[in-house]
C-alpha cells in the first residue's frame, strides 16, 4: 500500500473524511461483540451495587431489563446518522448546534464522559489489589489505586493508537471470557441462595424503608441516565457497521439488553452480599472471593480486571476520533495520549468514586437533552437532510453559522432540558425533588421538555429559514 | 504514516461528498415496516414488563 491510500485510510478511519459503505468493516456478529464488549466491563457490576440497595429482585429485573431496553430503542436511533452518511455524528451536531456550540458541548461531554473510564480503571486496580492481597502481597492504598489504573488506561490507549483492527482482535479474545465470568457469577450466586432467598431480600426495607414507588423511579432514573450516558459512544462506531439494520439491532443488543444483562447480575450479587453480611456494598471486587472461593474469585477478578483493558482501549478510540473531528490538525496518536494523561488524573483524584450518583446524574443530564435534539431534528424537523458540505464548511459553505456559530433554538432547548432535569432530582442527595419525577423521571421529563420546545420552535416559519431547513 | 496534508484531506473530502450526493450513490438497505413491527412489539413487552415490576 502506497503512503498515500495509507494516509487516506488513516484519515478515514482515525480523522473526519466520510466513510463510504464498502471500507466499513463490522457485521451484525462483530458489533454485537465490540459494543457488549465496551458495555459490559465493571461499571455494570458499580451500576447493579447501586441500584441493588434500592430494591428487590422482582422490582430490579423490571426497572433495569425492560427500562434499558426501552430506553435504548430510541437512543440508538441517533447513530442512525453516522452510519447512514459515514461521518462522526459530532459532525452533524454542527447543522444542530452551529459551529462554536458543538465545541463547547462536545469539551462539556467528553470530558465528563472520561469519569466512566476512571471508574473502569479504577475497578481494574481493585481486581488486581484484591488478588495481590489473595496472594500475600499488601497491595492497598491510593498510590497502588493510581499505579494500577495507570497502567489500565496505558495499555488501554495502546491498543486504540493500534486501530480498530486491533480493537476487533482483542474484543474477539476479551468478549468470551467476560461472557463466561457473568455466567460464572451467576452460578456462582445461586450456589450460594436459591431463587427464594433473592426474592426475599429487599435491602430498602432494611435500611429505612422508603416508599417502593420512589425507589423504584429512581433506580430507573439511574438507568435511564446509564443508557444516556453512552451518547459519545454512538458518535464514532456506527459509521464502522456496514448496514443500518446490523448497526440497530447490533447496538440494541450489545449497549442495552446485554448490558442490562450484566447490571443486573450486579444487582443481584449485590443483594446477596447484603443477605450475607447485612453490609450495602457497590464495589464488585468486594464479592467475588466471598462469593466465589479463593480460586474460582480470583479467576473471576483477573479476567474482569484484563476486560477492562478492551474496554479502556475502545473509549480511548471513540473519544480520540470525536476529538480528531473537532481538532483536525491534532494527531490521533498525540490525542489518546492527552486524553489518556487526564483519565489518570481522574483516577488519581477519585471523586468519581466517590460521587458515582452525582456524576451519572450530571452526565445524564447533559446527554439525555443533546440525544432529544439529534433525534427530533434529524428525524423530524430535518427529516433525514442536511448539508455536507455546510457540516465541513467547505467551498465557503458555513450556513450552519447561525448566530456567531450558535444556533438559538437549540442552545434554548437544550438549556430547557437541563434545567427541568435539576428541578425534579437532586443529584446530590440523588433524591427527587418534585412528584412529578415519579411519573417521568428527570431524564423522561428533560427529554419531554426538550423535544417539544425544539420542536414547536421548528413550526415557526421565521425560525425554520434561520435553522436552514 | 504521514498525515495527509489539509488541502489533500478537503479534495477527498468532497470528492466523497460529490459521490454521496450522487443520485447512484446507495447507503445500504434500511430499516423497514419489519424492524418498525418488531420495535413496536418490544416496546410493549418492556412497557408491560415495567408495570409489573411496579405492582
Amino acid at each position: 500500500m502506497s503512503s498515500l491510500e495509507q494516509g487516506v485510510n488513516q484519515e478515514v478511519y482515525y480523522g473526519i473524511l466520510p466513510m463510504m459503505p464498502k471500507e466499513r468493516i463490522y457485521d451484525f456478529k462483530a458489533t454485537v461483540l465490540i459494543i457488549g464488549g465496551y458495555a459490559i466491563a465493571t461499571w455494570c457490576y458499580v451500576q447493579g451495587g447501586y441500584i441493588g440497595t434500592m430494591l428487590p429482585l422482582k422490582a430490579l429485573f423490571s426497572s433495569t431489563v425492560f427500562s434499558m431496553t426501552l430506553v435504548g430503542l430510541l437512543v440508538c436511533l441517533v447513530g442512525i446518522i453516522p452510519q447512514r452518511h459515514g461521518i462522526d455524528m459530532w459532525l452533524y451536531q454542527r447543522a444542530i448546534f452551529g459551529y462554536s456550540l458543538i465545541g463547547i458541548i462536545w469539551l462539556i461531554v467528553i470530558a465528563s464522559t472520561w469519569g466512566y473510564e476512571a471508574v473502569n480503571a479504577r475497578l481494574f486496580a481493585n481486581s488486581i489489589m484484591t488478588v495481590l492481597q489473595e496472594l500475600g502481597i499488601p497491595a492497598e492504598g491510593p498510590v497502588w489505586v493510581g499505579v494500577l489504573g495507570t497502567a489500565c488506561i496505558v495499555i488501554g490507549g495502546v491498543i486504540a493508537v493500534k486501530g480498530p483492527v486491533a480493537i476487533k482482535i482483542s474484543t474477539y479474545i476479551m468478549v468470551p471470557c467476560l461472557l463466561a465470568v457473568g455466567v460464572l457469577i451467576v452460578v456462582l450466586i445461586f450456589r450460594n441462595a436459591s431463587w427464594a432467598d433473592l426474592m426475599a431480600v429487599n435491602p430498602a426495607e432494611s435500611l429505612g424503608g422508603d416508599d417502593f414507588r420512589t425507589n423504584y423511579m429512581v433506580v430507573l432514573e439511574w438507568n435511564i441516565a446509564f443508557i444516556f450516558a453512552w451518547y459519545p459512544g454512538f458518535a464514532v462506531l456506527p459509521r464502522l457497521v456496514k448496514t443500518e439494520k446490523s448497526y440497530y439491532w447490533g447496538f440494541l443488543l450489545g449497549f442495552c439488553t446485554i448490558m442490562a444483562c450484566f447490571v443486573l447480575i450486579g444487582a443481584m450479587t449485590g443483594l446477596l452480599t447484603y443477605a450475607k453480611t447485612g453490609v450495602a456494598s457497590t464495589d464488585p471486587t468486594d464479592w467475588l472471593i466471598g462469593l466465589g472461593g479463593p480460586v474460582l474469585g480470583l479467576l473471576s477478578l483477573v479476567f474482569i480486571g484484563f476486560a477492562n483493558i478492551t474496554t479502556q482501549a475502545l473509549a480511548c478510540y471513540t473519544i480520540g476520533m470525536s476529538t480528531k473531528t473537532m481538532l483536525p490538525r491534532r494527531s490521533y496518536k498525540s490525542i489518546v495520549v492527552f486524553w489518556s494523561i487526564f483519565c489518570i488524573v481522574l483516577v488519581f483524584w477519585d471523586g468519581i468514586w466517590q460521587y458515582y450518583n452525582t456524576y451519572i446524574a450530571i452526565v445524564g443530564a447533559v446527554s439525555g437533552p443533546a440525544i432529544m435534539l439529534l433525534i427530533v431534528d434529524y428525524f423530524i424537523v430535518r427529516k433525514g437532510k442536511f448539508s455536507l458540505t455546510g457540516v465541513y464548511r467547505l467551498n465557503g459553505d458555513c450556513r450552519y453559522r447561525y448566530t456567531k456559530g450558535f444556533n438559538i433554538p437549540a442552545l434554548v432547548s437544550f438549556a430547557i432540558g437541563v434545567t427541568v432535569y435539576f428541578v425534579v432530582y437532586d443529584p446530590v442527595a440523588a433524591w427527587p425533588r418534585s412528584d412529578l419525577f415519579l411519573y417521568t423521571t428527570a431524564s423522561g421529563f428533560s427529554a419531554i421538555c426538550t423535544t417539544a420546545s425544539y420542536y414547536i420552535m421548528s413550526k415557526i416559519p421565521a425560525v425554520r429559514k434561520y435553522m436552514q431547513v | 504514516m504521514a498525515a495527509l496534508d489539509q488541502e489533500k484531506l478537503d479534495s477527498d473530502i468532497k470528492e466523497r461528498i460529490t459521490a454521496m450526493e450522487s443520485p447512484e450513490y446507495d447507503s445500504g438497505p434500511r430499516l423497514d415496516r419489519r424492524d418498525l413491527i418488531v420495535v413496536i412489539v418490544i416496546a410493549a413487552v418492556c412497557i408491560g414488563g415495567m408495570v409489573w415490576g411496579l405492582s
